[in-house]
């Protein structure tokens, strides 16, 4: 941990020692008594001022709590405790300063920093407060380094100490809502599915495992024989059927002298993805391939499940676009290695081409407002 | 009340309190009382009704008016002027931006305007009440500064106002659109952080009840700071260390014209304090009844060039050095700081000889009667002069009423001594003195009868009873029943209205005061007296002086005030004639003069040396509260400071002993240092006192934190061990089991106990199918720990391998559970697991 320690006036300050600068020449040149007076009683605050403050940043200690992942647009809430380690000594009007900043090459653009003020620190005593962020851009984000500042009492003087420890938090995609058509599509497509309905069980799913009685569960979900067994209530999980295969593939292509919006639209197109995974992972019974956009997943199809969608979400945080095309390479390699009536879900962000490659592909142009919006919507 | 609200209140008290320092420290008043009415009128309308604010380009507008005016009236003016414009300057900018909105940089300028004000009046008005409010001005500024500082806290942390009618993103978004927000605010928005707070809880706890304790203990310790910067700051100049030396001088002049002096009278300017002590203890000196301090000698009354009647003195004559007194006679020293003078005139009680222990440069002129300064003093612009004399003029701590003449008291040595031993030329100095003494007697007595019928006719009337009454009746009878006429008769009245007064056209005034119109202040009275007294062949002159003064009892001195001041009587006496209970001291060679005042009380003088009561008392706290100020404070110089603060330092038994001395009663030989020492060791005792009782506070507030830190550390460690003691001793196989567990993330929450745990772990197992087999071994582990640590059993060496088994399998079934993809080991999410922590220390 490296500590860096700084002591500086603040512009109070200047204009503090301006003005006492021209009643120390009064005080020393013309020897007035008066000036001395007010001299005196001017330069004590500024003691105090630089005393305190010096005073009050030593022996600190910071704890910054915040989650390792939320998803774009979510509310962040990070909470810093800061610890008086001192025994007499109290802390007042202290200031933590944490940054943030996006990982990258666009760190510098994507980077803020907020002040968070701790009223007061008792001796020996521990307080917290927070602040409520807002990422709106996916990626790693870095929090810290963490300043705490003093100008107590005056502000004319400020001691400040930085703590170098560093934090890390991971922005998934922001995540919106499919509505109305995107429900029909998916139909249609079930509709047309040439693979064998499995039996389902009776409550729509097939055996999984067991676990606990938890309130809210149905009576019907009991399992018996192991709740007897085990002496206390136990009941069924159900795995429902897989009834679908979906390749969702990603087209992050921009031009090679991409404006703003062009990165707006890869964005997007990211943000429709992650979505689409989600809700097909929420769904479950399918099983997916996430592929394109510089993805380095494995072309396997895999089960849709809460932690298939936690590492694509992982994946698609650092995705970026690009002017090449990337999409016809991976299109081809699935050509063979998806199973027959695979879904194929291209979101893209440019226009489809003449000719679909495969009769099962839907592609989505992320670029074309009208039919994007709807099937989904994002806050 | 939020932070901004209490700011302005505090700032409009600052401004009105700038602009009254200012109002007090120049004679025109009626700008810096349109600050203080701005102040508040700005407080109400701009600040919380916010009814009227001035537009800012009009503002600066009026602000550069005021500069232009201000910088003529700068360019045109000198000195004290050029500051008064200044002041003004000042003023007018306070005014403009204390109407407009407030910004914490409008804050700024308004506290430094403030400021500025404080230096202004500061060179301007050097009085203890500029001292007071002085320190009321820093308890409000160190408040203002302390609130400032906390509303740039709230505004650094609050977020920006959004103006009404404007939402917080434009409303540009393309229809249809997947989104309200436009793309560039869903993805290119940069990252925003806002602290949580609640405004009203977080105002309330940078401005609760601590702020006003720890204005309190800042200003304590600002003042104490500039007490040690200001005493131990080396002062190299000599003079009053005033920027502008007080234009306003008091004193009388050498010439009184009738009629012309009472509004000086009226005036209540401090003149000079008096302070008396015993010459052979340095003790202080009580002295009962009325004190008067002669200045000057009036003994010429007649008509000059203009028609003014005028009482005026014999003309300067070069000054000698004030006689030595008269060897082992007892007597006072009067210590004197006089305010600053035009004449030369001082002021003693008489006779008055050089001090022996503090000599002072004090000469005394032979014509005129009268104490003057050295030559060399009255060069240069008028400064606060201190002197000390040795006078005999007290008998049983009352003012003697008889007094040796001058001559007597100048010459001791030649007259009393053998004049054969003078040289041929002192011989001949002495002759032609006798010889001036004979004429300035005959010159007393002389007047012209006629000019003054009805003086001569009451003198002759008083002094034919008073012979009546006693035939023997010698020249001090008829000049004591001559004043008690004036003095007791109803017909006289004391008046310092001259607008209901009228005097007889073409008549002398005091032929008009005796006959016709009997009002007067104390010149008429004593000019009665005197011309009274010559009518009847009785040398008599006029004295102009003081008398009475404010006793302060806590300074030990008395306050003597421009209204003190007043006129009596002196009449000659022949040596034959004064008796020696009268003069004690000094044989009447020559002659004395017997003191007379023919003026009625009158409400003339205030005696408060008899007063008593708060009233008395808050009256002697402020004369002291000023000495020490002009003292210590405004006058302080590098002399006073090497007497007051580095030689005591220096010289630190020195001081210590007259510190522990002081009150013993112990003489000192050395008068003068005895007092000064007793000054200084009041002062050192008072500072070292507090030093002491700060030291002391502090002392016991960090013993008792420290008392009270250990004490916690010791009862928190007593505690641990107390709970240590209830758990018992360690049960290993329990310890492994939940190391074990720790390390697979599953782990016993605090609300949980072991059997509530060990039964959640097994459920977990059971629905795993990796760790169906070792479900149970949680609960055996469990039962087996509450038999050991609750019901005291010991386990059989078959029984702990038994367990140590059991934890093998279950090691290992978590660790297959662990690498196996399908099946996961069960975990208990903590709720704190989705969140990491971090530990930053410095």
């Amino acid at each position: 941990m490296i500590e860096r320690r700084r002591i500086r006036i603040c512009s109070e300050g200047w204009y503090y020692l301006l003005v006492l600068t021209f009643m120390v020449g009064g005080a020393v040149f013309r020897q007035a008594n008066l000036l001395i007076v007010l001299t005196g009683l001017m330069v004590a605050p500024l003691l105090l001022n630089w005393r305190l403050t010096v005073s009050t940043v030593r022996r600190l200690s910071l704890r910054r709590r915040l989650p390792s992942r939320i998803c774009a647009g979510e509310p962040l809430v990070v909470e810093i405790e800061l610890t008086n380690h001192r025994r007499t000594l109290g802390g007042w009007a202290m200031v933590a300063q944490d940054q943030i900043m996006l990982e990258g090459p666009l760190g510098e653009e994507f980077q803020t920093t907020v002040d968070v003020v701790f009223p007061s620190a008792p001796a020996g005593a521990s307080v917290r407060a927070g602040y409520r962020a807002e990422l709106s851009r996916r990626g790693r984000y870095r929090f810290g380094p963490l300043t705490v500042s003093s100008r107590f009492p005056f502000g004319l003087v400020e001691a400040a100490v930085q703590v170098n420890r560093l934090d890390e938090i991971l922005v998934c995609p922001r995540i919106g809502k499919l509505i109305g058509h995107w429900q029909d599509l998916l139909e249609s497509h079930r509709d047309g599915s040439r693979r064998s309905q499995r039996r389902r069980g009776p409550l729509g799913g097939d055996y999984y495992g067991l676990r606990e009685f938890r309130p809210g569960d149905t009576v019907r979900m009991i399992h018996w024989r192991t709740s007897a067994k085990l002496g206390e209530l136990a009941v069924r999980l159900l795995e429902r059927q897989r009834n679908r295969d979906v390749a969702v593939l990603l087209d992050l292509w921009h031009p090679h002298e991409a404006q703003p919006r062009d990165f707006d639209q890869v964005e997007l197109a990211v943000s429709f993805a992650a979505t689409v995974v989600a809700d097909l992972c929420r769904r479950g019974g399918s099983r997916l391939l996430i592929a394109g956009g510089g993805l380095e997943s494995q072309l396997r199809l895999q089960p849709a499940s809460h932690l298939l969608l936690n590492e694509v979400l992982e994946e698609l945080a650092a995705v970026q676009g690009s002017n090449d095309d990337r999409i016809t390479p991976v299109l081809e390699q699935l050509e063979t290695a998806l199973p027959a009536g695979t879904r194929r879900m291209i979101v893209s962000t440019r226009p489809a081409p003449a000719a679909a490659p495969h009769p099962l592909t839907s592609w989505f142009d992320v670029s074309d407002s009208a039919e994007l919006a709807s099937l989904f919507q994002i806050d | 009340m939020n932070v901004e609200r209490k700011l302005q209140i505090n700032l409009a008290v600052m401004v009105a309190l700038g602009s009254g320092l200012l109002g007090v420290a120049q004679s025109n008043v009626a700008l810096p009382a349109a600050g203080v009415v701005s102040a508040l009128v700005a407080l109400i309308f701009t600040d919380i009704r916010q009814s009227f604010r001035l537009n800012r380009l009009l503002a600066n507008t009026v602000a550069l008016a005021a500069v232009v005016v201000v910088l003529l009236d700068f360019l045109t003016a000198t000195d004290r002027s050029q500051l008064l414009a200044i002041a003004n300057l000042l003023i007018c900018l306070q005014i403009v931006l204390l109407f407009q909105e407030k910004t914490p940089r409008i804050y700024g300028h308004l506290a430094v305007l403030s400021l500025l004000q404080v230096v202004v009046s500061a060179a301007l008005r050097v009085g203890v009440e500029f001292g007071a409010l002085l320190l009321v001005y820093m308890v409000v500024a160190v408040s203002f500064l302390a609130l400032l500082f906390n509303f740039r806290t709230v505004k650094r942390v609050m977020p920006p106002r959004t103006p009404p009618g404007e939402s917080e993103s434009p409303a540009t978004a393309i229809e249809p659109s997947v989104s309200t927000k436009p793309l560039a605010i869903l993805f290119g928005q940069p990252p925003r952080a806002q602290f949580i707070y609640r405004e009203e809880e977080f105002s309330q706890q940078l401005t609760g009840w601590r702020l006003p304790r720890q204005i309190a203990g800042i200003c304590f310790a600002t003042v104490l700071f500039s007490v040690i910067l200001f005493l131990s700051l080396p002062r190299s100049r000599e003079d009053s260390g005033t920027l502008f030396e007080q234009s306003r001088t008091v004193g009388m002049p050498t010439e009184i014209a009738l009629d012309e002096m009472h509004n000086i009278i009226a005036s209540d300017a401090s003149v000079m304090r008096v302070r008396f002590s015993d010459a052979q203890t340095g003790e202080r000196f009580e002295v009962f009844g009325d004190l008067y301090l002669r200045g000057i000698i009036l003994d010429y009354y007649a008509q000059n060039e203009r028609g003014k009647y005028v009482w005026s003195s014999s003309p300067d004559e070069a000054a000698t050095r004030l006689a030595s007194p008269p060897p082992g006679v007892p007597g006072v020293n009067q210590h004197t700081v006089l305010q600053p003078q035009q004449s030369s005139t001082l002021f003693a009680v008489y006779p008055a000889y050089q001090s022996q222990f503090a000599p002072d440069r004090l000469n005394f002129d032979r014509n005129t009667k009268r104490l003057v300064r050295v030559v060399g003093d009255t060069l240069g612009p008028p400064q606060t002069l201190r002197y000390t004399v040795f006078t005999t003029g007290f008998q049983n701590n009352l003012q003697r009423t008889v007094t040796p003449h001058e001559f007597q008291t100048m010459y001791p040595a030649g007259l009393d001594g053998n004049p054969d031993n003078l040289t041929p030329r002192g011989r001949r100095r002495l002759e032609q003195m006798e010889e001036e003494f004979r004429e300035e007697i005959e010159h007393l007595a002389y007047i012209t009868r006629r000019r003054f019928p009805n003086i001569t006719a009451l003198a002759e009337k008083i002094a034919a009873e008073t012979r009546e009454i006693d035939p023997q009746a010698d020249r001090a009878s008829i000049a004591r029943a001559l004043q008690n006429h004036f003095l007791f008769s109803t017909e006289y009245t004391y008046t310092l209205d001259f607008s209901q007064v009228s005097r007889t056209p073409g008549m002398d005034p005091i032929e008009d005061f005796v006959a016709h119109n009997r009002s007067g202040h104390c010149e008429y009275f004593a000019s009665a007296l005197v011309l009274a007294l010559r009518t009847q062949g009785i040398p008599a002159r006029m004295v102009v002086g003081y008398r009475g003064g404010e006793y302060n009892s806590l300074g030990n001195f008395y306050q003597i005030r421009q209204n003190n001041a007043h006129a009596w009587v002196e009449a000659y006496l022949e040596p034959d004639q004064v008796s020696e209970s009268q003069l004690p001291a000094e044989k009447s060679t020559r002659g004395a003069w017997m003191r007379l005042d023919p003026t009625p009380v009158g409400g003339e003088v205030v005696d408060w040396s008899k007063s008593e009561g708060v009233m008395a008392w808050a009256n002697d706290a402020y004369g002291f509260a000023r000495l020490m100020w002009m003292d210590y404070v405004v006058n302080m110089n590098s002399q006073r400071q090497q007497d007051a603060i580095y030689d005591p330092i220096a010289s630190g038994n020195e001081m210590a002993e007259s510190l522990f001395s002081l009150g013993s009663g112990e003489s000192e030989s050395d008068e003068a240092a005895s007092q000064g020492a007793k000054r200084i060791a009041m002062v050192w005792r008072i500072a070292g006192g507090l030093i002491v009782l700060l030291i002391a506070v502090i002392a016991v507030y960090r013993i008792s934190r420290s008392i009270k830190f250990k004490w916690r550390r010791r009862k928190k460690k007593v505690e641990k061990q107390a709970a240590a003691a209830r758990r018992g001793p360690p049960v290993p196989f329990y310890e492994r089991f939940a190391e074990l567990l720790a390390r697979h993330d599953l782990k016993r929450r605090p609300s949980q106990t072991q059997a509530e745990f060990a039964s959640s772990v097994g459920r977990r197992m059971t629905v795993t199918p990796a760790l169906s087999e070792v479900a149970v071994v949680p609960r055996r582990v469990v039962e087996a720990f509450y038999d050991v640590r609750f019901g005291a059993a010991t386990l059989s060496p078959e029984q702990l391998s038994q367990i140590e088994q059991d934890l093998d399998q279950l090691d290992a079934a978590l660790v297959s559970a662990q690498q196996s993809p399908s099946s996961n080991p069960p975990s208990t999410p903590h709720p704190r697991d989705n969140g990491r922590t971090s530990t930053t220390a410095s």
